[in-house]
């Protein structure tokens, strides 16, 4: 008698979660970013678009009346226009090389802990609320040669009624109202600079400056690249300080391009002229942004 | 299960959100319509002047408005205040995108500029009839409203740019009342020195904010006044002329002659008022419109003294330019009759009346002998204003791109009064660059 064992029962496989369809599996995780992506160019990339668009044609009111092509560029390039185009860059480069390391040194001091600090850092970073409007009027009012508070310090001279004056004027006020935001982004990388890699360096012999230099600033670097991004791009675009402090003037010594875009776009209504002072200041920004992440990648590989 | 409920549930959700938006917004377009449920045709009068400030300007505006709601069932007035400066290219804009006011206020130099942005419509399907009846009683030629021959506003307010002098300060340095422009300069001169700078004896604002109008308000009468004009019949830029380059010699002069420094660089109109206002100006030429608020200052009252503009010739006056406020009709109104009424009840002798007690100068000659004037505390003066526009009063054409050109010859002028550039070649190079862009 053969008895044949029955064959062996197999554990029957744990089932298989579901598998989400093909499409599904594909296209669900880019519908949950879809919103974003709409919300993006309906805010920035269509207006960009248009504003490149009405910048290639001559416009009457708001309205496109005929394609020029490269026309309003030609005003935009023209011997005015780099003379505007070199004030932009003295007026961004001045404001960023005062501005970034005067918020940085104010950081460094506001991180230390003395006594009262909590008022120290509520005075320093009190520029920060007041409105671009207010400060160009407050400035202007300080800085009036015949009764402004400061006037004796210029000698009875208006530093606003010379080209050059207005210029360090205009980068001074622009100093004044940015460095806060310098002061607080720097402050908030400083703290999280750890303590024990300082002390370290300081074992091993480095003087407080070299540790400064070697440690600290290394540690912060990528928040030093962000406030430096964000702050040229403020500078760049920025109107109203520029407008209500000097109006470009006098003898358009601080004509710069976002005065020159608000201008021919909201003052004199040549909106395509306009638009092209602005998509050549969106190149500037973006070639800015370009380099300076080039540079931040540059030394994180050195 | 759990992840297809929620994914279920997150499309629920977002239909319901799409539908929810959708209603919404169907509900809002309903009651974005301007005009009520009970047949009122809501207006909206968009101006500079607050209902609510301290200007007195303003309060006349409101009681006005007041009046007007008041006065009939069929339209209801609501006004919006703006900024004097952004509220052009606010209109245009939003005229542009299917909205905008009702009624507009307009200076009359901007008028060709919201033509061109189709902000505005023309309104002589509304006036003509009025104005056959009542036209004549406008105190100027009503052509500083007209844009290629039509009629695009109805002027409300007139100002003439008088001579401004602090008697006080003028007293204080033992200088005598000017009878010509060049004993003003002189006056100004004189004093600026003796205060050891402290004071601008003449300004002139030379900055290019506000568009440089504080300079063109004066460049245009002084080019009038030697026999020129800024834009010609043809459209085109006609200042570089004898008469231009003469005017600009004449502000030079001030510059010259020690009455202005380059102080003035820093000025706009506002800031020339503040300076008479704070003593810090001796002089000025400056409107009408300005001269309630600046007695209104702490020291000042009296001793702010005006005088029609004299040229340089003893016994003749400089020409004043015709502009002032207007009213407009807004390109999108859904309610032109009402907007009309409205208009036409601004223009009433009772709201001109109101304005005239706040300092405004009416635009219709009958208002002048009404009790209002009689009654007003600077009726003279009202009326001497009255007599130097009606004698000397100039239309000018603003074109569209008035702005723009007022910027430049701002600028221009600048380099010609301060840095030596030759005026001729100045004058000559703005307005070829302005005819070269106008063809």
């Amino acid at each position: 008698m053969t008895v044949t064992a029955p064959p062996p029962v197999r554990a029957a496989p744990p089932e298989a979660p579901p598998r989400p369809r093909k499409g599904r599996r594909r296209y669900g995780p880019v519908g949950l970013y879809v919103p974003a992506l709409v919300l993006v160019a309906l805010v920035s990339v269509i207006p960009i678009a248009w504003a490149v668009r009405l910048s290639l044609y001559r416009t009457r009111g708001l309205r496109t009346v005929e394609f020029v092509g490269w026309d309003n560029f030609a005003t935009v390039l023209g011997p005015d226009g780099w003379g505007d185009i070199a004030r932009t860059f003295a007026y961004v480069v001045i404001s960023l090389v005062v501005a970034v390391p005067l918020g940085l040194g104010l950081a460094v001091l506001l991180n230390k802990p003395v006594r009262y600090i909590r008022a120290f850092r509520v005075v320093i970073l009190l520029p920060w609320v007041v409105s671009q409007t207010v400060a160009a009027l407050l400035w202007k009012w300080l800085l009036n040669g015949q009764y402004g508070p400061l006037h004796s310090l210029f000698g009875g001279r208006e530093p606003l009624a010379d080209p050059i004056g207005s210029m360090a004027a205009l980068i001074l006020v622009n100093v004044w109202i940015s460095y806060p935001l310098a002061t607080i982004l720097c402050l908030a990388a400083l703290q999280t600079v750890p303590q024990e890699t300082v002390e370290a360096s300081r074992v091993d012999g480095c003087s407080p400056t070299q540790s400064f230099y070697r440690i600290v600033v290394p540690t912060i670097r990528s928040t030093l690249l962000i406030l430096v991004i964000m702050l040229t791009l403020l500078y760049f675009n920025m109107v109203t300080l520029v407008y209500t402090l000097t109006g470009g003037g006098p003898f358009s010594g601080t004509q710069v391009l976002s005065l020159d875009a608000f201008l021919q776009s909201f003052q004199f209504f040549k909106i395509g002229v306009g638009a092209a002072y602005s998509v050549v200041l969106f190149a500037l920004n973006i070639v800015f942004g370009i380099a300076y992440i080039r540079v931040l990648r540059g030394s994180s590989d050195s | 299960m759990a992840t297809n409920m929620n994914r279920r549930h997150l499309l629920r959700l977002g239909a319901f959100a799409a539908i929810g938006v959708t209603t919404g917004g169907a509900l809002t377009a309903c009651g974005d319509g301007d005009s009520g449920g009970d047949g009122v045709a809501e207006l909206s009068m968009w101006t500079f002047l607050d209902p609510a400030g301290t200007d007195p300007r303003g309060k006349a505006l409101k009681e006005i408005v007041d009046g007007f709601n008041a006065s009939q069932s069929a339209a209801k007035v609501t006004v919006t205040s703006m900024n004097y400066a952004k509220i052009d290219g606010e209109v245009i804009r939003a005229a542009n995108t299917g909205g905008g006011p009702d009624i507009v206020n307009i200076y009359t130099p901007q008028l060709a500029q919201h033509v061109e942005g189709g902000s505005i419509q023309e309104i002589d399907e509304y006036a003509n009839d009025w104005l056959s009846e009542a036209g004549a009683d406008y105190l100027f030629p009503i052509d500083s409203a007209k844009v290629d021959g039509k009629l695009m506003a109805l002027p409300w307010e007139s100002r003439v740019w008088l001579l401004w002098y602090r008697k006080d300060i003028l007293d204080k340095y033992k200088v005598s009342a000017p009878t010509t422009l060049d004993e003003a300069i002189a006056a100004g001169a004189a004093i600026r020195k003796a205060s050891g700078n402290k004071i601008t004896g003449f300004a002139i604002g030379l900055s290019e904010q506000s568009l440089g109008a504080d300079f063109m308000e004066k460049f245009d009468p002084f080019t009038a006044g030697f026999g020129g004009e800024i834009i010609g019949a043809d459209g085109k830029a006609a200042f570089a002329s004898a008469a231009g380059e003469q005017a600009m010699a004449l502000i030079k002069k001030a510059a010259d002659a020690g009455a202005m420094g380059r102080e003035v660089l820093t000025m706009g109109a506002d800031e020339v008022v503040n300076g008479v206002k704070a003593g810090t100006v001796a002089m000025a030429i400056e409107g009408s419109y300005r001269v309630a608020s600046a007695r209104s200052a702490e020291g000042v009252g009296d001793n702010l003294v005006t005088l029609p503009v004299p040229s340089t010739t003893a016994g003749k006056n400089m020409p004043t330019a015709v502009a002032g406020q207007t009213l407009a009709m807004g390109a999108n109104t859904d309610h032109p009759e009402q907007v009309w009424a409205f208009m036409r009840y601004y223009l009433s002798a009772e709201s001109q009346a109101k304005f005239a007690a706040a300092g405004v100068l009416p635009v219709l000659k009958s208002v002048y002998d009404s009790d209002a004037i009689a009654k007003a505390a600077n009726a003279t003066e009202l009326l001497q204003w009255r007599d130097y526009l009606a004698t000397d009063g100039k239309v000018s054409r603003f074109p569209a791109d008035y702005s723009e050109l007022s910027t430049n010859l701002v600028k221009a002028a600048q380099n010609m009064i301060f840095n030596g550039a030759a005026v001729p070649a100045a004058l000559s190079e703005v307005q070829t660059q302005y005819n070269q862009k106008g063809k």
